[in-house]
């Protein structure tokens, strides 16, 4: 059980957990864009602020396009790997047919939904199917 | 109604919600448990909406650790999502939702079944999705505290594949229409699984194994997704 006093100040602590949680979510949203200004541009010898003839502009640009084309693949990654393969209650075998069957679904029906709700029922199915020591 | 006319915003958004209620029931059923009054735990997930954060809060409470203790665990655990907002923030469509509105929302999931959309993301599609996902967590807790483990165990554990399911899904598409990609999520889950093994924050290693294999790759020049994502 949690001290009285710790519940006491939890007003506060879930002020502040909202504010470290929101902070990061919302500062990328809103600041500024760093843009080159046309006058730097023309001073680094680049006058459209686009296009170099040495490729320098448009090698970053093309960089960036790639890093946050990249960023959603390499989030997921890391997010499935490797608490998906245990996410039923540390079972791994359950687990992975429950991803395989995701995969599946989705390849075949193309919905989401349709694939999550297939996984889980995949899961179920697993479970009852085999013994706890094998599922 | 067939499923296929329903949007993919809403197909998504469900998807959330359905793997959301059954960690939330497990968050408002612990934390009762634990002995954090209805009114915490609900303004928890009200105000916090952050899942992983919250059962650690909860953890940290039990075992006596205080507020700047369980602040700062929670903001290493959420330096993520400034990678996430920075990678949403240049496809974003700009129209009436405001940015502080759309912030809020950003959670992992929302992110991922965002991002992996080819082209721009429309802000009213992003907060159909954190709407869903919103109500799922707080429902889920409210249910939780109320009635326990309303669910049966089985159906839980179960439940608890509905997000990776959910993840799985949205990469399927985007590997097929660029192979690479699978490379991208097997190059950040594999340092994330060995920097697991070492001693390390857990909060801090997993954007550290998000965005070191995205700088590494986006260097390499071949590796263009197509065309269409570009836009």
């Amino acid at each position: 059980m949690i001290d009285e006093g710790l519940l006491a100040d939890l007003p506060w602590i879930i002020a502040g957990m909202t504010a470290v949680t929101y902070l990061p979510r919302l500062l990328p949203l809103i600041l500024p864009s760093r843009r080159r200004s046309p006058r730097s541009s023309a001073e680094a010898g680049n006058p459209d602020g686009r296009r170099m003839p040495s490729g320098g502009t448009s090698q970053a640009a093309a960089y960036r396009r790639r890093l946050l084309a990249l960023l959603p693949y390499t989030a997921i990654g890391a997010l499935i790997v490797p608490a998906g393969f245990t996410a039923v209650a540390g079972r791994v075998p359950a687990s992975v047919t429950g991803l395989v069957v995701a995969a599946l679904a989705m390849r075949l029906t193309k919905q989401p939904f349709l694939a999550v709700v297939a996984a889980v029922g995949a899961v179920v199915a697993v479970q009852a199917l085999l013994p706890p020591v094998l599922s | 109604m067939s499923l296929r006319r329903v949007s993919r915003p809403v197909q998504l958004g469900l998807s959330i919600l359905l793997g959301y209620i059954p960690l939330a029931i497990a968050f408002g059923a612990g934390g009762r448990l634990a002995g954090v009054g209805f009114v915490g735990l609900v303004a928890m997930s009200v105000f916090v909406f952050a899942g992983a954060s919250q059962f650690l809060a909860v953890q940290l409470l039990v075992t006596g650790v205080g507020g700047p203790g369980i602040i700062l665990a929670t903001l290493s655990l959420n330096l993520r999502h400034l990678v996430m907002s920075f990678a949403l923030r240049g496809r974003l469509s700009r129209s009436g939702v405001p940015r502080p509105i759309l912030a809020f929302g950003v959670t992992d999931e929302v992110f991922a079944a965002a991002a992996t959309a080819p082209g721009a993301i429309r802000d009213r599609d992003l907060v159909t999705m954190e709407i869903l996902a919103y109500a799922g967590w707080v429902g889920g807790t409210i249910i939780g505290f109320l009635l326990g483990g309303v669910l049966p165990a089985a159906v839980q554990e179960a439940m608890a594949i509905a997000l990776y399911a959910l993840f799985v899904a949205l990469l399927v598409p985007g590997i097929r229409r660029f192979w690479r990609y699978g490379l991208a999520v097997a190059a950040a889950g594999g340092l994330h699984a060995l920097l697991g093994l070492l001693p390390l924050d857990r909060g801090l290693i997993l954007p550290v194994a998000i965005v070191v294999p995205a700088l590494g790759l986006a260097l390499i020049p071949g590796f263009h997704p197509p065309d269409r994502e570009n836009e």
